[in-house]
């Protein structure tokens, strides 16, 4: 004979940890909750609304793999080398009664790719008229290129090389005078990273990277002196330990961030629903047969409505936050499979000794309810629990992916479905997709080889092996 | 003469069944004396819980009938409403060790919840003054104070047994009925509940009506035996008339049947199954197995009569 299967929950906790499934469960949902923990370290504390403030991402490169991808493919692939103004030299000369600021950064470029983008930034603080600024942009191999001159303003300004037509001409300019050809296609990060400017169709190669010693001057000319902040940033093409998105977001911020969310969605709806279900279907069986009857026929109702349609329905129509996502879970499954079990086990514990001793010694129907039958029920379901998190993860990940969930919080669910609607998986930026779906089947994971853990000490017939 | 604590006149329960009423308690009429201890004794079957039931009006969904008079100290309790027989007079007045008493611990609760929960529900305690009186009253069963912080299947069957025991006693109530507190526990731990039991009785001077299938148990332990057949009292008298100088039949078979260690007796058998309490046979229900059933055993159901200071329900001895 063997021992009874326990009975406590703290008990069932302990045994579930012996089993092989169970530690792996634990692992797993451990690693996840240090995940959820080590948030407070990494980002700030308005993360949510920094998240869907895509200006405020500018200094990251868009679309970057994980860095750990130039371990795999043994290509140094570059990254973001981003010079601030504390990087930069400054000289000032007067010439007749005009004042030229010189701003000098070098920086050395030795990857094997070329750059994704290059952006020039200054912020001066002048007033009344604009300055004349000069950007100089001084190859390895010595030749100078003439990347603006103009006039700015005073504030931020912001040079976007890699998009800007102005600048792009300076750059196609160059490229004629070296070869005499202009280019069809101006790419200013591969022309001026690139060993032969001139073979464009093939310059791509990673074989035409040339490596060296980069110079970017700005000079600033104004009839008084000034201070300004020069900025130049070189944007990689890997970046952190998942990569960017398109709108240059750190991924690995957002799958961290993904955790918390999900698991506390998960969990809260998972027990939140199995606490109802199993309440309502206990107090039916408990207090007769006509509440039987009517809490048996509404969970028949439930188990057959397709929740995801009219949860996608309710989301159209008003828009969801993930708090009343939860709601409106909770409000579908009130009653439901954990109902049926309450019922079927309140039968068998109603006649059991200590139930006709708790009736003797005058305790009231509620309070045997609630004392000995639901405490006695709710080990069962802790299986079931389990499994029911990660539906509730999906179902949440659905709503998000089809642009539907929570419009403020970063979830898995809503990073799949940017990168759905960019396109991602054609693209070939497989780190946006793949990341954040790895969490979900990891989470999943966690709870499924959790609830068998569950399933194997509290079912009997699993005990025996 | 002393005062009767309970008596109970006429008692009926009988449950509908598809198959028909089960006269389980059939016109059943017995007492107990105040600081004594009745032992109720009677083949499995016959209706000894069923009694017990009756008398604290724990009555499952499917009773046919449920009539006669339980008068405990004084009071009729048939006339109390359902209310008052939970608030006022179980576990205060009367308590029960049931039948089984160790599945009568939850599993999932501490041992010492349990105890204190007659307390919370009819005195008002806190937790913390029920379980300090939970603590005495373990105490008083012999038991280490540590069995409170424990869960039932931590505990033997024995300390089971003692806690649910401290557990009926917890509010000094004036009769305690015990159903079959022994017969799942082994000799030794048997006989240690017994002189528990006969110890409780002298300190607490508290009155017992004590449930066995085992007449030498009831004879060693009781005051007073009644002796059950078939739903219905067959005798009723000093342990030690019952013993020594059984008067029904039923009973004299039944003393022949229990092994003893001094005299080298042939044992004893009865013949014949227990009878059916959907359909009992007529006139006297033991007849078909009794060996001096006359004529009017068949025809009639004999009375209770007053034989000497005893009671016998059996035509042999007048009231014709
Ligand atoms: N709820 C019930 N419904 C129908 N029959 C019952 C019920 N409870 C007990 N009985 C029957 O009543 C008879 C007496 O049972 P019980 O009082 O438990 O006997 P004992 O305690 O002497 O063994 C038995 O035949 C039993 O099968
Ligand atoms: S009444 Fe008759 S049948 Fe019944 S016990 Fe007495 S002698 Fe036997
Ligand atoms: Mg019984």
């Amino acid at each position: 004979m063997g021992t009874p299967p326990p009975t406590g929950i703290k008990q069932i906790l302990k045994e579930a940890l012996k089993t092989k499934t169970g530690m792996a469960a634990v692992i797993i949902l451990g690693m996840m909750i240090l995940m959820s923990a080590s948030i407070p370290f990494y980002s700030p504390v308005n993360f949510v609304k920094r998240w869907n403030d895509l200006k405020s991402w500018y200094e990251y490169p868009s679309l970057a793999a994980p860095v750990w991808v130039k371990w795999f493919t043994g290509t140094n692939l570059p990254e973001t080398i981003d010079l601030t103004s504390k990087h930069f030299r400054v000289t000032e000369e007067e010439i007749s009664g005009h004042y030229i600021t010189t701003y000098t950064a070098y920086f050395r470029y030795t990857y094997d790719d070329y750059p994704s983008e290059l952006k020039a930034l200054i912020k001066t603080d002048i007033k009344g008229k604009p300055v004349r600024l000069n950007i100089i942009f001084i190859r390895p191999d010595g030749e100078e290129i003439n990347l603006f001159n103009g006039l700015v303003s005073s504030g931020q300004t912001t040079f976007d090389i890699s998009l800007d037509p102005k600048l792009q001409k300076n750059i196609a300019r160059f490229v004629y005078e070296k070869t005499g050809t202009v280019p069809e296609v101006i790419r200013p990060e591969i022309i001026l990273f690139s060993k032969s400017p001139s073979k464009y169709g093939n310059e791509a190669a990673s074989s035409n990277v040339l490596r060296g010693r980069y110079i970017v001057k700005f000079q600033v000319l104004s009839d008084k002196k000034i201070s300004a902040e020069p900025r130049f940033i070189v944007y990689g093409k890997v970046y952190g330990f998942a990569g960017t998105d398109l709108y240059r977001r750190d991924l690995w911020l957002g799958i961290l961030w993904g955790a918390p969310v999900a698991l506390a969605f998960g969990t809260v709806a998972a027990i939140a629903t199995a606490l109802l279900q199993v309440i309502i279907g206990a107090a039916g069986a408990w207090f007769g047969p006509k509440w039987d009857e009517l809490v048996q026929r509404i969970a028949d109702f439930f188990l057959i409505i397709p929740v995801l349609p009219i949860l996608i329905l309710i989301s159209v129509i008003y828009k969801v936050t993930i708090w009343s996502l939860l709601g409106w879970v909770i409000v579908f499954s009130v009653v439901g499979v954990s109902s049926k079990i309450a019922r079927s086990i309140t039968f068998q514990i109603r006649e059991e000794q200590y139930i006709e001793a708790a009736k003797t010694y005058g305790a009231s129907k509620t309070r045997m309810l609630f004392y000995y039958v639901i405490p006695r029920i709710m080990p069962f379901t802790f299986a079931l629990v389990a499994l029911n998190v990660p539906t509730y993860i999906f179902l949440e990940a659905s709503l998000s992916f089809l642009g539907l969930g929570d419009p403020e919080l970063p979830t898995w669910g809503r990073i799949l479905g940017d990168a759905y609607s960019a396109g991602a998986l054609y693209q070939g930026y497989w780190w946006w997709v793949i990341l954040p779906a790895f969490m979900i089947m990891l989470v999943s994971l966690g709870f499924t080889l959790l609830s068998y853990a569950f399933d194997k000490i509290v079912n009997p017939r699993l005990r025996e092996e | 003469m002393m005062k009767k604590i309970l008596v109970t006149e006429d008692l009926v329960l009988y449950y509908r069944t598809s198959r028909g009423p089960v006269r389980a308690v059939d016109h059943v009429n017995l007492w107990v004396e105040d600081g004594s201890s009745l032992a109720v004794v009677g083949e499995s079957g016959c209706g000894k819980s069923s009694m017990a039931y009756a008398i604290l009006r724990i009555l499952p969904r499917n009773v046919h009938s449920y009539s006669g008079k339980i008068i405990f100290d004084g009071v009729n309790l048939m006339d109390l409403t359902d209310e008052e027989m939970r608030s006022k007079i179980r576990w205060r007045k009367i308590s029960m060790v049931f039948q089984g008493a160790m599945n009568t611990l939850n599993p999932v609760i501490k041992v010492g919840d349990q105890i204190i929960e007659p307390l919370l529900i009819h005195a008002g305690y806190k937790k913390e003054e029920a379980l300090r009186e939970a603590r005495e009253a373990v105490k008083n069963v012999g038991l280490p104070e540590y069995v409170l912080d424990r869960y039932p299947h931590e505990l033997s069957g024995g300390m089971k047994q003692r806690a649910v025991i401290a557990m009926a006693l917890l509010m000094k109530p004036r009769l305690v009925i015990l159903d079959e507190p022994t017969s799942a526990l082994d000799v030794l731990t048997q006989a240690n509940i017994m002189n528990l039991l006969k110890d409780l009785k002298e300190r607490e001077r508290l009155s017992y009506i004590f449930i066995t299938h085992d007449l030498a148990l009831a004879s060693e332990l009781a005051d007073y035996v009644a002796v059950m057949y078939a739903g219905k009292i067959a005798e009723i008298g000093s342990a030690e008339t019952i013993y020594k100088n059984p008067r029904h039949p039923y009973t004299q078979k039944l003393i022949g049947s229990v092994p003893t260690l001094r005299s080298e007796k042939v044992l004893e058998f009865i013949p014949g199954a227990p009878p059916d309490l959907v359909n009992p046979p007529e006139g006297c229900r033991f007849h078909l197995r009794c060996p001096f059933a006359k004529d009017i055993c068949k025809r009639r159901e004999p009375p209770l009569i007053k034989v000497d200071n005893d009671h016998v329900a059996c035509w042999l001895y007048g009231g014709e």
